[in-house]
């Protein structure tokens, strides 16, 4: 009766909604991933680390770079970042979303860096895919990803010429 | 007589038993006037609920709740690029209130975030198709377009927009200054 009394002490119940997932680690080591629903563990020798699915918007402000011309611009990127590959993110990172700023920053400025920034329409939807594509790339490496991403503001500096009027 | 009593008696308490290890103990929840709640079983949502009472199967269900208060958003001394280069000083005052419980809980991590999220990008995108030339004439104009923009956006993650203006507005300096 002790024994059974003390087992079920050490039942611990962990509810997973379809917006999360719970990642199962037994004696320490990464069994599977719950997915939505309620689930009874053994607190002593399990464990459910949950990893929340939803996304979460930021924006990653004022962004200086230097294109392929050496021209220096600068850029602010709205975009949501979430979680693609449970495992992955709850293993790799302590704190999901901050972690992942400054590898999606990196990736922005250097995706841009490759090519010629200009002030017309064409840009911002180019520059938008190449970020998406850029970012993911790297962000793929930790299991996140970003989605919706917008420029929200974009300033190129005028090259000396157009400052002065003086043809060069 | 007294053995089939005795008898349902022990079923009526097997049963009893049977149910609290299948669907747990039944408990009360109660949602305040300003709070809406989406009760979920088996870790999916089931339905949306207001204000009340009501009772859950602790080991099925769950609910997930939000405040439905307006959320304040204030930014002071913002800076943002203008279409000419030149940089804008810029203090924002806004509120929304979330009107849909399921599709705020889903919007974000952060919820409570969200309508400083797109007040923000909605001010900084607006700021940054104007030149400094035409800033002081169009305050107004630029505030209905922000608010048309933020308010169909906040609608999507389950927000209503309440209020909103600029509590400064103004062409601060030069172009902004790079790493060179």
């Amino acid at each position: 009766l002790v024994l059974a009394i003390r087992r079920l002490r050490e039942i611990k119940r962990v509810y997973v909604p379809d917006f999360q997932r719970g990642l199962r680690f037994v004696n320490g080591a990464y069994v599977n991933m719950l997915g939505p629903g309620s689930y009874q563990i053994a607190a002593t020798r399990e464990h459910i680390e949950i990893v929340d699915m939803r996304p979460q918007p930021v924006i990653l402000e004022r962004t200086f770079y230097r294109d392929a011309w050496n021209n220096t611009a600068l850029v602010s990127v709205g975009a949501d970042i979430l979680v693609s590959n449970p495992h992955l993110a709850g293993t790799a990172l302590k704190d999901q979303i901050n972690d992942s700023l400054p590898i999606a920053r990196d990736a922005v400025r250097s995706a841009l860096s490759r090519g010629t920034a200009s002030d017309d329409l064409d840009f911002r939807t180019r520059a938008v895919a190449d970020i998406t594509q850029a970012v993911n790339e790297e962000l793929d490496r930790v299991g996140m990803k970003i989605e919706n991403v917008e420029i929200v503001e974009f300033w190129l500096r005028p090259i000396a010429g157009e400052i002065t009027g003086v043809a060069q | 007589m007294e053995l089939l009593t005795t008898i349902l008696l022990l079923l009526a308490y097997i049963a009893l038993i049977a149910v609290a290890i299948l669907m747990g103990r039944p408990s009360r929840f109660t949602l305040l006037e300003h709070q809406r709640g989406v009760l979920y079983r088996r870790g999916l949502p089931i339905r949306e609920v207001g204000s009340g009472r009501y009772w859950v199967w602790t080991k099925r269900e769950k609910f997930f709740w939000t405040d439905t208060r307006p959320i304040q958003v204030a930014f002071d001394n913002q800076g943002a690029v203008l279409k000419d280069g030149a940089t804008a000083a810029f203090g924002i005052l806004g509120s929304a209130r979330i009107t849909e419980a399921r599709k705020a809980i889903y919007s974000a991590r952060n919820y409570n975030q969200i309508p400083a999220f797109v007040f923000l990008c909605c001010t900084r995108a607006a700021l940054n198709g104007l030149p400094a030339a035409q800033l002081a004439d169009c305050k107004e104009k630029l505030a209905d377009q922000i608010i048309s923009k933020a308010r169909s956006r906040l609608a999507a993650s389950g927000f209503e927009l309440l209020t909103f203006r600029f509590t400064q507005l103004s062409v601060a300096a030069g172009p902004p200054r790079g790493e060179d």
